[in-house]
């Protein structure tokens, strides 16, 4: 075992230089059980090591405690070249990833690039989950938008919006409509494009008011149309129990389960107060109906118009996820190329979603923050010293405490051990007794 | 004074109809309902008179010589009676005369509810059997500010009602479909007028009591109609009730609760603007009737792909006060009679 014997070396000549950590520094036989069961002691007998867990931990703190250390779980003992240890790479799952932030930013980006402009197979299937404290029509317009600038054919289905616009094809999905008929109707608007978008407006009216399978409905439009199916779940709608069917999973489970892209939508406002909150570990504070007060409906912080925080899980095929978190803000004409003729929107730009860290109001550029929560090349604006000159530090060395002069060996019980200064007046009719 | 100024000026933003279609949701309490709110949108509506207000919405492009907004107010827990007296008090509106002028129509869907089908000769018993039952409603959900509504000297039979008052429309049974029959006939007469409405504003007063009442209808399906005859209107406002009684699930769930719940998320969330009222957070005051909450809603269309929608309001919070005489008084918080 190396770890010890490094130590002691080291340890040795600070415990013969410094006597005031030899006393700090309990002896074998007071040394914590914890201590003795590393068997530290068994192998430098001789010299009185002092145990100090942080000291043990300290060189490389993860490869002392191993992860999933129990046979029971399986696999054989490896053995390890403790001389060749090297310090180990972080551990990624699939891909690894960028080591600089500004790269990892960059590929986030990319990723949701991807995702929003609907290139091929980058999400057949979007889910996105949104609330009253932040619905999702940013989103789902900005999706309307890249279709239209990629010329696709955007059908919506409508549960909710009895007007849209005029390019897009609204299917009155809250009408009388049978859920057959959605999905022979997207069929029908589908079949005259090579690729369309098509937008559920709530997917809980899809599934539960009309009962339409979510395996269908990928199948229409992901499969058979190569097209790109996105959904919008709203989460504060409350599922009742069908009697009949009691062990069958919630239509949110089935579209989770199912998508290949997850986005939920959180207000900017909300977001912002919770890491504040956070910060100064206090209770984030809860917004919506039946949270605030009797009567209340929609947060004051909701859905605010200059953009919309998106928590966004990629799902691979290999079953890994990545998330991460970005904002939206909403987009403006100058985004878009003006439109050539025949097109509604003309194409995009530049990729304008952000990270959420990029936000300046989520994270505002500070200076870095010393220990003492001060800036670290400012120096402390007190009436007092925090700092100690060299001469200070020898001469707090060098005072020996009381306590010290009495464990020496030649302590005669209760003895004051004072010497009279040069200022000190003694009395002695007032200490005689 | 004249109709307009009986809209608080800070109200005066969200009571404004917007150009293009939308749906508002209007929602109360018990103890603070928002009667007096859709009074002042009928007080908007209809004060225009191809006067001041008329020529300043022209200027956005109209079709000239046409007719204001029209109304069709439905309300399932107050009647008739209640809607007039309340909308002479507060927006010194007359609600007879403008039947009779064919800009409103108003859909009772209370008196003759869950009656037995009755002749024309039986009517007269009918409304005695109606009248005590409807006046002790009405008191217990006025505010508690607002004098209770006394019942005019010549109690007006509803059959009087009827032939007197054009544009006065029954619901008999809870149905859904002949809700939106009724409501469609209820609009042909509006439109049968000599100069047609330009659009058509839809106030539903508590449809959710039908979820109540007729276990059959699942808030889907009451939305739904409702949505569908929006889409053939222009605007509709929906009031609806957010007690936490309503909405709060009990353990184990109650399948009202579950339907209360959805019926008002999902209407939020198909509609553009919310406004909400509620009382007072920290006790009774004898100066504030509750709080006001305008908030963005979930919906609106898609019509306009870029966000330069003028039309979005800023959420915000404002204290109001309904007072005796049916006027109210509306103020940022702190800026009261003091």
């Amino acid at each position: 075992m190396p770890v010890p014997l490094v130590l002691s070396s080291h340890w040795n000549k600070v415990l013969v230089s410094n006597p005031l950590l030899q006393h700090i520094i309990p002896k074998y036989d007071s040394a914590s059980g914890y201590s003795k069961e590393l068997g530290v002691y068994s192998i430098i007998e001789n010299i009185p090591v002092p145990i100090i867990r942080d000291a043990i931990h300290t060189r490389n703190d993860s490869k002392c405690i191993k992860k999933g250390n129990s046979r029971a779980l399986g696999g054989i003992r490896k053995k390890r070249d403790l001389g060749l240890m090297e310090p180990r790479k972080p551990k990624v799952n699939g891909t690894p990833r960028p080591f600089t932030y500004s790269k990892h930013a960059r590929n986030s980006v990319q990723k949701i690039s991807t995702v929003l402009n609907m290139r091929t197979n980058a999400s057949p299937f979007t889910l996105i989950l949104d609330d009253l404290n932040q619905p999702a029509a940013p989103i789902v317009r900005e999706y309307i938008l890249r279709g239209f600038s990629r010329n696709l054919s955007v059908v919506l289905v409508s549960f909710h919006r009895t007007f849209g616009h005029s390019a897009m094809h609204s299917i009155p999905a809250y009408g009388p409509i049978t859920g057959t008929e959605i999905l022979s109707e997207i069929k029908r608007l589908m079949d005259n494009f090579h690729e369309s978008l098509v937008i559920i407006d709530s997917l809980y009216g899809l599934l539960v008011n009309k009962s339409v399978d979510i395996k269908n409905l990928f199948k229409l439009v992901a499969i058979d149309y190569n097209s790109h199916l996105v959904g919008v779940y709203h989460t504060d709608l409350l599922m009742n129990q069908d009697p009949k069917n009691a062990y069958a999973p919630d239509p949110l489970s089935q579209v989770k389960f199912s998508a290949t892209t997850i986005m939920t939508c959180k207000s900017l406002t909300q977001v912002i107060a919770a890491k504040r909150a956070r910060e100064r570990a206090i209770a984030e504070s809860i917004h919506g109906i039946l949270q605030e007060a009797e009567g209340v409906v929609q947060s004051l912080t909701a859905a605010s118009p200059e953009g919309i925080v998106l928590e966004v899980e990629f799902r691979r095929r290999s079953g890994t996820s990545q998330h991460e978190t970005y904002y939206l803000r909403a987009a403006r004409k100058s985004d878009y190329l003006p439109p050539l003729p025949g097109s509604v929107v003309g194409t995009l730009k530049s990729e304008f979603i952000v990270m959420l860290s990029e936000v300046p109001e989520y994270e505002p550029v500070q200076p870095r923050r010393g220990v003492y929560g001060g800036d670290t090349n400012e120096i402390l604006e007190a009436t007092f010293k925090l700092e100690l000159t060299e001469k200070q530090k020898e001469a707090r060395d060098s005072v020996v405490l009381p306590y010290y002069d009495a464990q020496d060996g030649k302590g005669e019980g209760g003895r004051i051990l004072y010497e009279m200064g040069t200022e000190d007046d003694f009395d002695e009719e007032e200490d005689e007794i | 004074m004249p109709p307009e100024s009986r809209i608080p000026p800070l109200l005066q933003p969200y009571t404004r109809l917007p150009k293009h279609p939308s749906l508002f949701l209007l929602t109360g309490t018990l103890g603070a309902t928002a009667n007096w709110l859709i009074i002042r949108f009928l007080c908007d509506v209809l004060a225009t008179k191809n006067g001041s207000r008329a020529a300043e919405n022209d200027k956005a492009g109209d079709e000239v010589g046409e007719g204001g907004t029209a109304v069709v107010l439905v309300s399932w827990i107050r009647e008739y009676e209640f809607w007039r007296n309340e909308a002479r008090k507060g927006a010194g509106l007359d609600l007879q005369r403008l039947g009779n002028e064919k800009r409103v129509a108003f859909v009772d869907g209370l008196s003759r509810m869950y009656m037995p089908e009755v002749g024309k000769q039986s009517i007269t018993q009918n409304t005695v059997l109606t009248t005590p039952q409807t006046q002790n409603m009405v008191t217990a959900r006025t505010p508690a500010r607002m004098t209770p509504w006394t019942p005019p000297a010549p109690l007006m039979s509803t059959s009087e009602a009827k032939s007197d008052n054009k544009g006065y429309f029954f619901l008999h049974t809870p149905d859904l479909k002949a809700f939106e029959e009724t409501v469609m006939s209820a609009t042909a007469y509006l439109e049968s007028s000599s100069r047609p409405p330009k659009s058509i504003l839809l106030i539903l007063d508590a449809p959710d009591t039908l979820l109540a009442t007729e276990p059959g209808i699942t808030p889907s399906a009451l939305a739904s109609t409702i949505l569908q005859l929006h889409a053939k209107m222009l605007h509709a406002i929906v009031h609806v009730s957010a007690d936490d009684a309503l909405l709060s699930l009990s353990m184990p769930p109650q399948p009202l609760e579950i339907s209360g719940h959805n019926f008002l998320v999902g209407m939020a969330h198909g509609s553009k603007r919310v406004i909400s009222c509620r009382v007072l957070d920290t006790g009774v005051a004898k100066d504030v009737s509750g709080v006001l909450r305008i908030t963005g809603g979930a919906g609106g269309g898609f019509s306009e792909l870029f966000g330069e929608d003028e039309e979005r309001v800023e959420a915000r919070e404002l204290l109001y006060l309904v007072k005796g005489d049916g006027s109210v008084k509306v103020f940022e918080r702190g800026a009261g009679e003091g």
